[in-house]
């Protein structure tokens, strides 16, 4: 009897060992699925901003694919050990307060999807407690381990989309800006906006007229999607004849799962979120007010680098290379 | 003497023809470069829009970079065989109409970078003419051809970048989009919006309190970048519940022309629209807004953008 259930035990061991360990090519096999990561690297909920993230599963996948967070951080990232939270839920469901540990996840079939909606970023399950000191208050960051059945059906995937808010005070959107969740790993360190316009002077610059500001001015973000190595970088600003205008290293470096946001130039004298001074005298060639020329950054790790140009009443989400 | 002249010839092709055809990999040979063209599909230029077009040469190439409009065209495409220009100002300079026959290539060292300021679009040398019949009124499509000395230049080439602002009657910017140029020859024939959200009823849809809308809509354009054919395709809109909720034919677009639709009509208003004002979408949510994901396949290769209008926004959706 026990010879017949080894023999047994054998014979079904041989058979399905595709169910076992499918081949999921350069995606990493997990259980009997294939698996991938995606990052978001700066979403803002509360604060005057609320955060959409839409799920889409392409109708040409074989079969369910399951999204579950496995990572969400404020801009402190690994160096913020206490509670952290999004409030929110799919449209159509009651918001709660959701932590990596409690967020459920998320299955859908061929062509279904949901749209997450987050209002609000919490520092403690009531979501009523301040953030802790250095922490942007609106911020957070989002990875998601995406499950499908094989590795096509992961390469078909349609990446998570977050679509940032900006609302006024009646919930009127006045801004949107959309980021693509990045897949895997990121690799980029370089990175190059070549459409940076910026008042040219101190004069210039943050002027406004009613709500519109009378010049551009610049703000970017870096997010670091590591878990385990803090990041720096240098960050160069060029004329449009390629001449060096001003250089600096961030100020500090970027912790594990952490993020940073900056004014490209400070508005007045010591304004710690501008990476250049507020003094800065920009090239005006053609004595307009406003200064042309592109940005290079260069960071010592993988980075998710983002950026928006303010002018007049529009937020432009900026291309980057 | 002849044998001599013939013998130096010989010697002298054999030793130069690395400069006659340059190894460009996938790139063009161009006379003694490597070039690739670069298409802007839809900018806009005057009513109240304005173009920047920025392109940058990197510092690390080893040559000047020359880049030559080789198309300019209105919506209406190679089916418009008059006049067509735009007004450009080119680093600030006094603006100035430019059609592809007079527009001079423009020639950047390695570092440098370029802005042109597109403020209309001209259907005659005075830019005074309206625009003929059927012609969005200032729109226009541009290819641009890029020469580098190597592949390896061209490799490390910022793709030249469009903004289109929205201008309010002082000149403020009210909103911007960009619109980064797709290199090479275009082969996409199918695009998906993963994220449409478009107000559920007639009665809720272009709904505006001052100057917001109450809900969001989209708008989206097709620019055929083929100089030949003309290309025809489909839209469907599906919910997230694997439905398919419309789907409409976009009528035929001539070779370099576009075309640009409201999702969804306006009642009683004949602007461009690829379903009926009368459409109800679905809302399961009860938010009074449809969200679901937009499917376009077309019968060539096409260059697909597409914008939400929401409160005092204006999106530009993420395509892919």
């Amino acid at each position: 009897m026990k010879l017949r259930i080894s023999s047994a035990l054998f014979i079904l061991a041989a058979t399905i060992p595709a169910f076992a360990a499918p081949n999921c090519g350069t995606y990493q096999v997990v259980g009997t699925q294939c698996a991938t990561n995606v990052i978001l690297g700066w979403g803002t909920a509360g604060v005057g901003t609320d955060s959409l993230i839409t799920f889409f599963i392409p109708p040409t996948v074989s079969a369910p694919v399951t999204f579950q967070l496995t990572q969400l951080n404020s801009s402190a990232g690994a160096s913020y050990t206490g509670f952290f939270g999004a409030y929110g839920a799919f449209l159509g469901s009651a918001p709660k307060v959701q932590t990596v540990a409690t967020a459920q996840p998320l299955t859908g079939g061929p062509g279904t999807g949901g749209i997450l909606h987050i209002t609000n970023v919490c520092f403690d399950p009531t979501c009523t407690a301040a953030p802790p000191a250095g922490i942007v208050p609106d911020m957070f960051s989002a990875q998601f381990q995406v499950l499908a059945s094989s590795a096509a059906d992961l390469n078909i995937l349609v990446p998570p989309l977050l679509t940032i808010r900006f609302l006024d005070s009646n919930g009127i959107v006045t801004n949107e800006e959309q980021e693509t969740a990045l897949g895997a790993n990121p690799t980029a360190t370089e990175f190059v906006i070549d459409g940076v316009a910026e008042g040219a002077t101190a004069a210039d610059r943050y002027v406004y007229s009613g709500s519109a500001v009378t010049e551009p001015f610049v703000a970017f973000s870096i997010t670091n999607p590591s878990p385990t190595q803090s990041i720096t970088g240098r960050l160069i600003l060029y004329g449009v004849d390629g001449s060096i205008v001003a250089s600096t290293t961030l100020s500090a470096s970027i912790p594990p799962l952490g993020a940073a946001g900056y004014l490209l130039i400070g508005r007045f004298p010591g304004d710690t979120l501008g990476l250049f001074p507020s003094t800065t005298v920009l090239p005006d060639p053609t004595n307009i007010g406003v200064s042309f020329g592109a940005l290079g950054a260069a960071f010592t790790a993988p980075a998710i680098f983002l950026a928006q140009q303010y002018n007049g009443n529009a937020m432009l989400n900026m291309v980057v290379f | 003497m002849r044998f001599r002249f013939l013998l130096a010839s010989v010697l002298c092709a054999a030793a130069v023809p690395v400069l006659a055809a340059p190894s460009c990999g996938t790139y063009t040979v161009v006379g003694s470069q490597c070039g690739t063209t670069v298409n802007l599909g839809w900018g806009t230029a005057g009513f109240g829009n304005d173009s920047i077009i920025g392109a940058a040469v990197s510092l690390t190439v080893s040559a000047p970079v020359t880049y030559s409009f080789t198309q300019l065209n209105s919506s209406l495409g190679t089916s418009y065989a008059g006049y067509f220009g735009i007004m450009v100002s080119v680093d600030g300079a006094t603006p100035q109409v430019y059609t592809l026959a007079n527009s001079n290539p423009i020639t950047l060292s390695p570092g440098q970078g370029v802005i042109l300021q597109v403020t209309k679009v001209c259907f005659d040398p005075t830019c005074t003419v309206a625009p003929p019949a059927g012609a969005v009124s200032n729109m226009f499509s541009l290819q641009i051809e890029i020469l580098g000395a190597s592949a390896t230049d061209l490799a490390k080439l910022y793709t030249p970048l469009l903004t289109v602002r929205f201008l309010n009657s002082s000149g403020i910017v009210i909103d911007e989009e960009q619109e980064l140029g797709v290199v090479g020859a275009p082969t996409k024939t199918t695009f998906g919006v993963p994220s449409v959200n478009e107000a559920a009823t007639p009665a809720t849809r272009y709904v505006q309190i001052g100057s917001q809308w109450t809900l969001p809509f989209d708008a989206f354009s097709v620019t055929n970048p083929s100089s030949t054919q003309s290309i025809t395709g489909t839209v469907t809109l599906y919910d997230y519940s694997n439905n398919l909720v419309a789907t409409a034919n976009i009528p035929t677009i001539p070779p370099l022309g576009a075309v640009g639709d409201l999702l969804i009509g306006i009642p009683s208003n004949s602007t461009a629209a690829l379903f009926p004002s009368s459409t109800m979408l679905p809302n399961p949510d009860s938010s009074g807004v449809f969200h679901g994901a937009l499917v376009a396949t077309f019968s060539g290769p096409a260059i697909f953008l597409a914008q939400e209008y929401n409160g005092d926004a204006m999106l530009n959706l993420v395509i892919y």
